[in-house]
């Protein structure tokens, strides 16, 4: 269960770093962010993978803990890559409708 | 001098990347799936069923062992872990007697220590083996084979470090339908987003051979490999038997001596010297499980008082960390939720290398001066590289059909799994080289996706552990290979798919070229 939980966590984490990225706001929030905003995800986004690390730390211990955060923030941020396809897919779907 | 650090290095990266690419696919994928060695042992034998009890188990191993082979140098008995449902046991013979094969001097029992009546496999172990022993070939030229394989991705990691121009800006770029950026895509993200499992795991697999890969540390300071062997892993010196029967004391009882000594771990192995002796000496070391760190602590016992006798010095730094690093790289003590995340590491590694090959002929095809007949070097690479990815897919999937199609009772029936294995290997790699290259890909792939769809229909038809009947009785081991082996099936037919529709992955790429030539001129 902690290892979902982490995932989860490390995939929010993920997320919020790449919205705060302009090249990918269009597709995940719809419209270019704020600067403020920006920033604000980007510092959220490294607290979540940094709360991953402890949340590993208390659960598992120092050892094995660090092994599976770096596992936790791979399958976290492969998620986040795949979230990122399927925003790309319904947006080029809805547009060749549209387009129809 | 216009070539920059980076151009070099993407030089070095291409080069190295591909020399051994090919077996270094092979060593991902196998070292990968050997994650679940066990898992995948058990399910080679589905006969064998139950979790026994370690203690119990290893009872039975000595009663076993006291019949078979009461006046052996040594016994060794492997209780089953958490993970595994068998005892291993094997045995020295006396010094005088011909040594034979190891099928005469070893046994797979039961947790009862009766022999186990189940279809003769190597299981899981073999691809474990075949991840750094490879096959058919000796097993010391394979393990140097394998360390320059290992060497070369080393220094391909760090020289893709360096050359990828915008791992942040990229990172979490993968964009389809856009031929060869696709496939950078694909590569970087694969590598990229698990590039510390990548670096770790390379450098700790040349750790685990490291004595062989440089053993000039060795040479200069012993006088023979055996003898350094004997300073660093100081094992119980042998004592010649007395001639005295002695009974061996219970063994169960030592085993709890050795687990409250560290601490609740429990015992992976056990070594008996002169059993049945009054010279007999019982060494225990803890099970890989129980801690990172791959060489447990040991502990040895007089074998009839079970009085301590000797425990394990604390290992020096230099033993400790090639211990833990050994440990990092097997992953022996990662509970299930780790070892998934390992596998998935492994899979992520496997399609980092897989893609990295393609990429090298996708780049290329493009500036070919007539793609129709392409040169030799550019028909090679794009020949063996069906026959690497979609070739080991259908004989790893072979493998697995194998172990349920194979009579039971047949005649060296272990090693026949394994050249089925190879033997639809080399059959995708002819097929490769005999169909253009486009038709091999299609063709190849799909055979993978049919063999991996195929798996969990065979299991259903030749045992009653079939995909229902696993899910009504909570064998979630059952579920999940009959799952990952569907999973699979679906992963090479949608490869498949892709690669059968490649108009529309190239006529993007077209008009990006046009448009190209356009700017140029």
């Amino acid at each position: 269960m902690i290892h979902f939980l982490a995932i989860i966590l490390a995939l929010c984490g993920f997320a919020l770093l790449a919205i705060s990225m302009p090249r990918h706001q269009a597709n995940m929030a719809g419209r270019k962010l704020a600067p403020a905003a920006t920033r604000r995800a980007r510092v959220s986004g490294y607290a979540l993978l940094l709360l991953v690390f402890v949340l590993d730390g208390f659960a598992f211990g120092a050892g094995y803990g660090a092994v599976a955060w770096f596992g936790h923030l791979s399958i976290g941020a492969w998620s986040v890559v795949a979230w990122l396809c399927i925003c790309v897919w319904r947006a080029d779907a809805a547009s060749t409708k549209s387009e129809r | 001098m216009k070539e920059g650090l980076r151009q070099s290095m993407a030089w070095l990266h291409t080069w190295t990347g591909l020399l051994l690419g090919w077996l270094l696919f092979a060593m991902f994928a196998t070292g990968t799936a050997a994650y679940f060695q066990d898992e995948i042992t058990r399910w080679m034998q589905p006969e064998v069923m139950g979790r026994p009890d370690p203690v119990v188990a290893a009872e039975g191993a000595v009663r076993f062992l006291q019949t078979t082979a009461p006046d052996a140098k040594r016994w060794f008995i492997t209780p089953p872990n958490s993970r595994s449902a068998t005892t291993q046991v094997f045995w020295q013979p006396d010094g005088d007697r011909p040594r034979g094969s190891r099928r005469d001097t070893s046994a797979t029992l039961d947790g009862q220590g009766q022999k186990i009546e189940a279809r003769e496999t190597r299981g899981g172990t073999f691809l474990y083996r075949f991840h750094f022993d490879l096959h058919y070939l000796p097993v010391i030229w394979a393990r140097y084979l394998v360390g320059i394989a290992a060497m070369f991705m080393l220094v391909a990691i760090l020289s893709g470090v360096i050359t990828h121009k915008k791992i942040f800006a990229d990172f979490f770029m993968l964009r389809f339908g856009k031929g060869q950026r696709s496939w950078l895509d694909a590569h970087n993200v694969t590598a990229v987003l698990a590039l510390p499992f990548h670096l770790m795991i390379t450098f700790t697999g040349l750790v685990t051979l490291a004595t062989l890969y440089m053993p000039w540390g060795i040479a200069a300071n012993y006088t023979s490999p055996d003898s350094f062997f004997d300073t660093v892993f100081a094992q119980s010196e042998e004592v010649g038997r007395s001639g005295q029967a002695a009974p061996l004391a219970p063994i169960g009882a030592m085993m709890r001596t050795a687990s409250a000594e560290w601490h609740g771990a429990g015992v992976g192995f056990l070594s008996v010297s002169n059993p049945g002796d009054t010279t007999a000496t019982v060494s225990l070391t803890r099970a890989p499980e129980d801690a990172i760190g791959s060489r447990g602590p040991q502990l040895t016992l007089d074998g009839t008082t079970g009085r301590r006798l000797d425990a394990s010095v604390s290992k020096g730094a230099a033993l400790e960390t090639e211990s833990v690093m050994i440990g990092l790289h097997a992953g022996r003590f990662a509970e299930w939720g780790l070892r998934w995340l390992y596998f998935l590491s492994g899979v992520g590694g496997t399609i980092m290398v897989g893609s990295g090959l393609v990429l090298w002929t996708v780049k290329r095809r493009a500036r070919l001066p007539d793609p129709e007949r392409p040169h030799f070097g550019f028909r090679l690479v794009e020949r063996l590289n069906v026959a690497a990815i979609a070739g080991l897919g259908s004989g790893l999937a072979t493998y697995f059909l194998a172990n349920r199609l194979l009579p039971l009772r047949m005649e060296a029936r272990a090693d026949w799994e394994v050249h089925s294995l190879f033997l639809i290997w080399g059959a995708v790699l002819i097929w490769a080289l005999v169909r253009p290259a486009r038709r091999a890909w299609i063709e190849a792939l799909a055979l993978a996706a049919l063999l991996f769809a195929a798996v969990p229909f065979v299991n259903a038809l030749t045992t009653p552990r079939n995909l229902f009947a696993s899910l009504a009785a909570g064998d979630w081991l059952f579920v999940a290979f009959d799952a990952v082996m569907l999973l699979l099936a679906a992963g090479f037919g949608w490869a498949a798919r892709k690669a059968a529709r490649p108009r529309s992955v190239r006529a993007p790429r077209r008009a990006a070229q046009a448009s190209d030539t356009v700017a140029a001129a």
